[in-house]
């Protein structure tokens, strides 16, 4: 009982507000490409859908491989592991499409498998160490680090917007 | 000059100039308001203020003959103001030349040579034939059957009196609008209560009311003219006190002596519980404005829709050559035929909302002509013919710029200097026409004008020299190849660049919005008699009739509008010219392209290409090619889907579109690929 009336004053649960403020999480969607885990803001993915025939767009980089239609609007698909100069394997029936927006504009993310979600706090999330910053350090936004039962994990953030921004007319 | 002078001098030049743009903006509105049969007071009152600044201006300065040109330019619009001349084309024409001697005075200033008193003599002295001209006051019945306080009229100034002619003209009800203000605050007062008048009409004067007033107010009788209500007055004066009256008419006698007013259109909803009075107060216009893009997204339902019709007709079609369900199949067929009829219906419905007249965009030339050939110094006359045919919306607002594009190009490159035209034999002002028709699914807009024509010899120097054309080629160019050579960038037939336009850019920027278009443009012209422009646009670009193809094992979908022919060719009809695949169509070599080649695409396991193939001849602009495709699937209404910013710059694809088997395929920018294959050399043309 006693517990219970203390939790309810109002300076108690203002300092639990407070706590709760000084510790955001962020939920993350992590997923496996070329066998590394990666993450974006689950806020950015509209949906997640399965793979599905790709029409191919002739002069756009090799890791756009083509278009979808999903709801009556034409999508952009990329291949992440092309896009992160991973080797390319075949897609297996684990692969999913995850659709995401940036400034309005939906793109669809080719991923080998989804994994789940994690809550992660910003103290958890590292800065891209400047060893990476440069080549494929690009798409970096940060490392996640976060405990999974006994194990810590490693997720790393990537950042949308490097991800879609190319020069589609400029590719092979 | 000191250097303080300088910058002042400079200080007065650009204020005197965003005047004058104001003053022009001004004259504009007007000839619109009058072509439109609007007159609006106010415009006449700040072109009033524009020169009035003007005088000022030019005074402070001694620059006299601006002064004296905006004194002069003042009485006639004092004139206008009063209505004691009518705002005629004459007059206006006169106005928009004092623009033009406005800007060359402040050039001259500015340069520091230069004399235009004398033309400022010359105008002036017709300024002032115009302004003595007054109109004939014809007055069938005395203030239109108002009964109206003679003590009243007889303290209106002439301008008051003019207003109220106007209103009483124009069919508004008057009102006398009672109220008191207290002493101390009637400036603000008054100006809250005729801020809340302006909303609904106009007022015309106010004079101190003859009832008696307490000491430390004053009463004011507004008079207003509206044509609202007594009940829309009264609402936008509740809270200030004030009270409205309408101000009784003779009954009977004003009948004859109004002007009709534009009757709405009747209204083709009427609800049941609505009496007479309610009406009334119901806004006549039964027009809602429509977001376009709301438009286009019904258009992709009625896509989708007939999408799934597709799906229907293929259960039809696996139904019917079944004999068990030979009832459900001709069920289903009856149903799918009534269904079609309605979405057909529910289609040219939702298009032809979206059609808006032509009219819209030449309005806005008609202006633009007027400011053209007064800075050009060419006098034009501008015919317009087939303003009400209707095109889609969308086209007709990309239409605006090339279409002005042409019109500046046929007043600075196409008609001559006014002695030019005279020595000719031609009548001095020159003559731009431009009419639009429509021909089946497609719309015809010409431009022409009775100008010097091209000059072919010129046409093909200057193309020549900047690389465009080898002498050997220019030798063999027909006369219609010649005239297309002012498509291509940087010819021009006119030795002077002029800031307004010219320089050839102006074409090459027209021939591509139109191919954006799906359009078609064409030239003709006759040395000194004229060229003639024609623009050949599909009424709608929402849905459209494609021809489905495949080639290197993929679907593509070409907008059947730039699709000419299709035939089926063997190996042996392909010749090559230096490297280059050719046939000949009916005597004419027809230069073929690949998709495969072009767009880098592999063949895959298949083989080569198979002997017999189609070729899909395509024509944009100029210029016609063969497209070589492996199979012909057939016509079919798609929806053009853009690709999203991302992939908006792959060239030769305009778009994609879900076809029948839900699979997304990729529609052709037939004008891009037409233009990349004529552009490109045999050399550097890819090879699979």
């Amino acid at each position: 009982m006693s517990d219970r009336l203390e939790l309810a004053t109002e300076e108690n649960f203002m300092r639990a507000v407070d706590a709760q403020k000084a510790r955001p999480t962020r939920a993350v969607l992590t997923f496996v490409v070329g066998g590394e885990t990666y993450g974006v803001d689950i806020l950015s993915i509209r949906e997640i859908i399965k793979l599905r025939e790709v029409t191919e767009v002739p002069r756009t980089p090799a890791f756009l491989i083509g278009i979808i239609t999903v709801r009556g609007a034409v999508i952009p698909v990329i291949d992440l592991r092309l896009r992160l100069k991973l080797p390319a394997t075949p897609p297996t029936r684990a692969a999913r499409i995850l659709v995401v927006v940036r400034e309005g504009e939906p793109f669809g993310l080719l991923v080998d498998a989804v994994s789940g979600v994690v809550r992660l706090a910003e103290s958890e999330i590292e800065t891209p160490p400047s060893t990476l910053a440069g080549g494929e350090g690009v798409f970096l936004a940060g490392i996640g680090r976060h405990r999974q039962g006994k194990r810590d994990r490693m997720v790393i953030l990537l950042s949308l917007q490097q991800v879609v921004e190319f020069n589609a007319g400029g590719g092979g | 000059v000191s250097d303080g002078g300088e910058k002042a001098l400079q200080e007065f030049l650009s204020e005197a100039q965003e005047i004058i743009e104001a003053f022009n903006r001004d004259l504009l509105a007007l000839d619109e308001g009058r072509a439109a049969g609007r007159f609006d007071p106010e415009v006449i009152n700040e072109a009033f203020r524009a020169v009035h600044s003007l005088k000022g201006l030019s005074g402070l300065f001694g620059v006299t003959r601006m002064t004296n040109l905006s004194h002069n330019l003042e009485n006639l619009l004092d004139s206008l103001r009063l209505g004691r001349i009518e705002l005629g084309p004459d007059t206006l024409d006169l106005l928009f030349e004092a623009v033009a001697l406005f800007n060359r005075i402040v050039g001259e200033t500015a340069g520091g040579s230069g004399d235009s008193t004398g033309l400022v003599e010359d105008f002036i002295e017709r300024l002032d034939r115009v302004a003595t001209k007054r109109a004939e006051v014809k007055e069938e019945l005395p203030w239109g059957g108002f009964e109206l306080d003679p003590s009243m009229l007889s303290v209106l100034t002439e301008y008051e009196e003019h207003r109220l002619r106007e209103n009483i003209k124009a069919g508004r009800a008057l009102y006398r609008i009672h109220a008191a203000f207290e002493l101390m605050t009637i400036d603000k007062g008054l100006d809250q209560l005729k801020s809340k008048l302006k909303p609904v009409g106009e007022v015309i004067t106010y004079l101190p009311s003859a009832e008696s007033a307490n000491e430390q107010q004053i009463e004011l009788d507004i008079v207003l003219g509206a044509a609202k209500s007594i009940e829309e007055v009264n609402a936008a004066v509740a809270g200030s006190g004030a009270r409205v009256f309408a101000l009784p008419k003779k009954a009977a006698a004003a009948v004859e002596a109004m002007p009709v007013v534009i009757a709405p259109p009747p209204p083709t909803l009427k609800m049941a519980r609505d009496d007479e009075g309610e009406l009334s107060l119901k806004s006549v216009a039964q027009t809602v404005r429509v977001d376009i893009r709301k438009l286009d997204h019904l258009m992709n339902i009625v896509g989708e829709l007939a999408i799934a019709k597709a799906g229907f007709s293929a259960i039809y079609d696996a139904v019917k050559t079944d004999r068990a369900h030979k009832k459900l199949a001709r069920a289903l067929q009856h149903e799918l035929k009534a269904f079609t009829r309605r979405l057909d219906e529910m289609q040219s419905g939702i298009l032809e909302v979206r059609m808006v007249p032509l009219g819209q965009v030449f309005d806005k030339l008609s202006r633009v002509v007027r400011k053209i050939s007064r800075d050009a110094g060419k006098e034009i006359r501008l015919v317009i013919s087939g303003a009400d045919t209707e095109l889609d919306k969308l086209i007709v607002e990309e239409l605006s710029d090339p279409l002005m594009h042409v019109i500046r190009n046929c007043i600075d490159h196409g008609i001559e200097r006014p002695e030019v035209r005279l020595k000719a034999g031609k009548p001095e002002a020159g003559t731009i026409g431009i009419s639009a028709e429509q021909r089946g699914n497609h719309v015809v807009i010409t431009v022409e004008d009775d100008g010097a024509g091209l000059d072919e010899k010129r046409l093909v120097e200057r193309a020549v020299e900047r690389g465009l054309v080898d002498v050997a080629q220019s030798g063999e160019m027909s006369r219609r190849d010649i005239f297309n050579l002012i498509f291509l960038p940087g010819v021009s037939t006119k030795e002077v660049v002029d800031e307004m336009s010219g320089r050839g850019v102006g074409m090459d920027v027209v021939k591509t919005n139109i191919a954006r278009l799906s359009g078609i443009i064409d030239v003709e012209s006759e040395p000194g008699q004229g060229t003639r422009l024609t623009i050949t646009l599909p009424i709608t670009l929402a849905i459209i009739q494609a021809l489905v193809v495949r080639a290197a094992g993929r679907t593509f979908a070409m907008p059947l509008n730039s699709v000419l022919e299709s035939l089926r060719i063997t190996r042996q009809d392909i010749a090559t010219v230096e490297r280059r695949e050719v046939m000949t169509l009916r005597g004419q070599t027809l230069p073929l392209a690949r998709l495969e080649r072009l767009f880098a695409l592999g063949r895959g396991e298949e083989a080569p290409a198979p002997p017999r193939q189609f070729v899909v001849v395509v024509g944009l602009a100029q210029h016609r090619i063969g497209l070589c495709v492996d199979e012909l699937v057939g016509q079919q209404d798609i929806v053009i889907k853009p690709l999203g910013r991302a992939l908006a710059s792959v060239p030769g694809i305009a778009g994609a579109t879900e076809l029948g088997g839900k699979k997304t395929e990729l529609v052709l920018d037939v004008a891009a690929i037409v233009e990349e294959a004529v552009a490109a050399p045999a050399s550097s043309e890819r090879v699979a």
